[in-house]
């Protein structure tokens, strides 16, 4: 058993916040709310949680123009409070919105289907800023087979050209829904390193869920059962291992952490933190935390009309204990680090600096 | 003054809320949220405030495929909460609604762009449920120019063929958002009475500015709620072909501390002085998105609600929440309408309108 980051002391607890505070701190995956009175309950969250930076997930539209628009009604949310936001179009963006207590804001579609099969469009949205994007969602597209799907053909013809642009445009590969042998075929044709934004080791997956996945195991249907889904999310180690081989990052989500009993959330986040490092390696392990913050705003409706509900008939990936789904708490994180041993360089490298550095190599500046 | 819904006694009231429960309640216009827990809160807040049925705003969408493919989600949906609710397709539905203590959902598009221009696919949505469009929304389309545009020329061909296309194929039509020009040639042109599923009479359409008028853009909120408002001689029109205006509370606050249940209600009188009482019904104009995200901002931080972000519906409607329906019952029987004609505007008259419209 791995120490609990409620075990800190004080002084470890302190020592972890002061840390927290001073860091880079990346969210790989994120589904942010700008509309309406929404935009300052996200934006206030994420600044108030210490993230320096997150990568979107906009442009899940089939239609291109659609996408587009989403890209560039963010451009001009964020120019509308540019005294907090930046949208993060090389690695120094980051490094400045820290600099200047701002959260940088970074697009990556978590799906290729908005690019209707024409490579010359990722052009058009890397101009208006697309940085990184998933090959596929957790479905079989264009250009490869997603990991909910039966069977797997790999890279299409069309993949394999997005690939091509991406790495000579500068646009980091994302695969953390991707398929297994989609997932192959991209670490191998990628002159750039890659990513799983957001996944964790396919060992790793509770086979006994509790909290939310026990939850939706039995009142939604959205991805079939949920240990076996854990595991279509999960990778292999050998493919981690060639992930990052090729100086890619693995983010680690709490998504699919939480086990059966009265384990928490974080804690178990850790368990899974460190598998990922005992295959990987701290220079090659991050953070994605999957909050859709959409769903947090359904959440907190939910709580304020059916307070005695909440954790009875509706559960949330995201705990109580992270607020039910509010980034403010990601000090906790931070303490989990803390509880598990890392030295303070490690730490820092897993809250932020080795996405940084990927995403400078891939982006080229 | 006129009096107020708050000044009931105790017996009116519980004779109100029983009047309410046996009621058609029929809300013309409110936009749907069904996506995760948004799939119940909708439902159990619509059943809760004893709504039969709610035309609900969907297939905004500029394109055809997506405005069916929300559609598509609406039916997935409406099969697993059937036991909460049912799609209406004639107007029987809502009588079955009510009878197994439903909540009907009826799709009203307030635009028509997702049609693309072309009346055949009119088909292909009259296939999927939809049952009411409105011409327009607040901008020119390919049919129509809306009511924020600074020139109205009336219907286009294009609009001329789409009002045909819906007598026949019975879509009803909805002019909520429609310009001037484009209302009158629709009402004239429509050989099946038409509708108004959520406006407030340009005539009383109250120029003070509430508070959320005030927060909203205060002279241009009022400038766009006069555009919004309809002329008499429309709603007249209207009315005289056997069409319905239904009157929405979003317009409807006064400046300072009347209720908005009683400041609708004086634009329900308005109405039926004008239109007479078979011509005027409800429609509150409540999206559900914002409900949500107001509950969300609510939790998050209490102290700022009617401080730093009002609402269209007060706190008096639980910042938007139709369980507070029967509120609309209580002004009725406070302005002295007898239960026959309380049932009328409630829902007798959008059902009755419904039948003929939709043919069935």
């Amino acid at each position: 058993m791995g120490r609990s980051y409620l075990d800190l002391s004080k002084d470890e607890r302190e020592h972890a916040l002061a840390l927290h505070k001073e860091s880079i701190v990346i969210d790989s995956s994120i589904v942010s709310v700008i509309e309406y009175v929404t935009e300052d309950m996200w934006l206030d969250d994420v600044i108030k949680g210490g993230l320096t930076a997150s990568n979107l997930t906009v442009g899940m539209q089939r239609r291109f123009t659609e996408a587009l628009q989403q890209i560039i009604e963010h451009n001009h949310w964020a120019k509308k409070n540019e005294d907090r936001v930046i949208v993060v179009k090389k690695a120094s963006d980051i490094e400045r919105a820290k600099k200047e207590g701002k959260h940088g804001i970074m697009y990556g579609p978590q799906d290729s289907m908005f690019l209707e099969r024409d490579v010359n469009l990722l052009d058009v949205a890397y101009d208006h800023g697309l940085r990184a994007m998933q090959l596929t969602y957790n479905w079989k597209n264009e250009v490869g087979d997603g990991c909910r799907e039966k069977k797997d053909s790999g890279l299409s013809w069309f993949g394999e050209a997005v690939v091509e642009r991406m790495n000579k445009l500068g646009i980091l590969i994302d695969l953390s829904h991707t398929g297994d042998q989609t997932c192959w075929d991209a670490i191998e044709q990628s002159k750039d390193p890659v990513s799983f934004t957001h996944i964790i080791p396919r060992r790793s997956a509770p086979e006994k869920v509790g909290g939310y996945a026990e939850w939706a195991n039995r009142a939604t249907s959205l991805w079939g059962d949920f240990v076996e889904y854990s595991k279509q999310r999960g990778k292999p180690d050998d493919m981690m291992q060639a992930c990052v081989e090729k100086g890619g990052v693995i983010g680690v989500t709490p998504f699919f952490a939480k086990k059966a009993g009265s384990s928490n959330l974080t804690d178990d986040l850790m368990d899974q933190l460190d598998e990922t490092v005992d295959i990987v390696g701290v220079n090659n392990t991050g953070f994605g935390s999957d909050l859709e913050f959409p769903n947090t705003v359904m959440r907190a409706a939910f709580i304020y009309k059916n307070p005695d509900r909440i954790d009875v008939d509706y559960f949330t990936p995201m705990d109580k204990e992270w607020g039910y789904g509010f980034m403010e708490n990601m000090p906790n994180f931070t303490m989990g680090l803390v509880a598990r041993g890392y030295s303070d360089q490690e730490i820092k490298k897993i809250l932020g600096l080795n996405f940084l550095k990927l995403f400078k190599r891939v982006w080229g500046a | 003054m006129s009096r107020s819904y708050l000044e009931l006694s105790k017996d009116e009231q519980a004779h109100a809320t029983a009047l309410h429960e046996e009621s058609i309640v029929i809300d013309a216009s409110i936009v749907g949220f069904i996506e995760h827990v948004g799939e119940d809160m909708m439902l159990d807040d619509l059943i809760k405030g004893g709504v039969t049925a709610s035309n609900a705003t969907v297939c905004m969408q500029h394109n055809l495929s997506e405005a069916m493919g929300e559609l598509e989600r609406y039916h997935d949906w409406a099969e697993k909460k059937q036991g909460k609710t049912l799609i209406v397709k004639t107007s029987g539905d809502i009588v079955k609604a009510k009878k197994e203590g439903k909540t009907g959902i009826i799709f009203g598009p307030q635009d028509s762009q997702f049609l693309e221009g072309k009346t055949r696919f009119l088909d292909i949505a009259h296939m999927m449920g939809v049952r009411v469009i409105q011409l327009s929304y607040s901008w020119r389309n390919f049919a129509a120019d809306g009511c924020w545009e600074p020139r109205d020329g009336g219907l286009s061909k294009y609009g001329f063929e789409l009002v045909e296309a819906m007598n026949e194929k019975g879509v009803l039509i909805d002019l909520s958002h429609v310009g001037d020009n484009s209302t009158m040639d629709a009402i004239e042109h429509s050989k099946v009475p038409v509708s108004f599923t959520h406006v407030c009479p340009r005539e009383t359409t109250p120029t003070g500015l509430s508070k959320y008028a005030e927060w909203s853009g205060g002279e241009r909120f009022t400038k766009i709620a006069l555009e919004r408002g309809r002329t008499n001689e429309a709603l007249q029109a209207c009315a005289e072909k056997g069409g319905i205006v239904g009157v929405t509370p979003f317009f409807a606050k006064k400046a300072g501390p009347s209720t908005y249940t009683d400041d609708l209600m004086d634009q329900i009188d308005y109405c039926v002085d004008l239109v007479g009482i078979d011509h005027v019904a409800y429609g509150s104009d409540l999206d559900y998105r914002n409900s949500v995200t107001r509950a969300a901002y609510i939790r998050r931080y209490p102290e700022r609600i009617d401080v730093s972000y009002h609402t269209a519906m007060p706190k008096e409607w639980g910042y938007g929440w139709l369980e507070h329906t029967p509120n609309l019952t209580k002004g009725l029987l406070a302005r002295g309408y007898s239960d026959a004609e309380a049932k009328k505007i409630l829902g007798e008259n959008w059902v009755k309108l419904f039948k003929r419209a939709w043919g069935r």
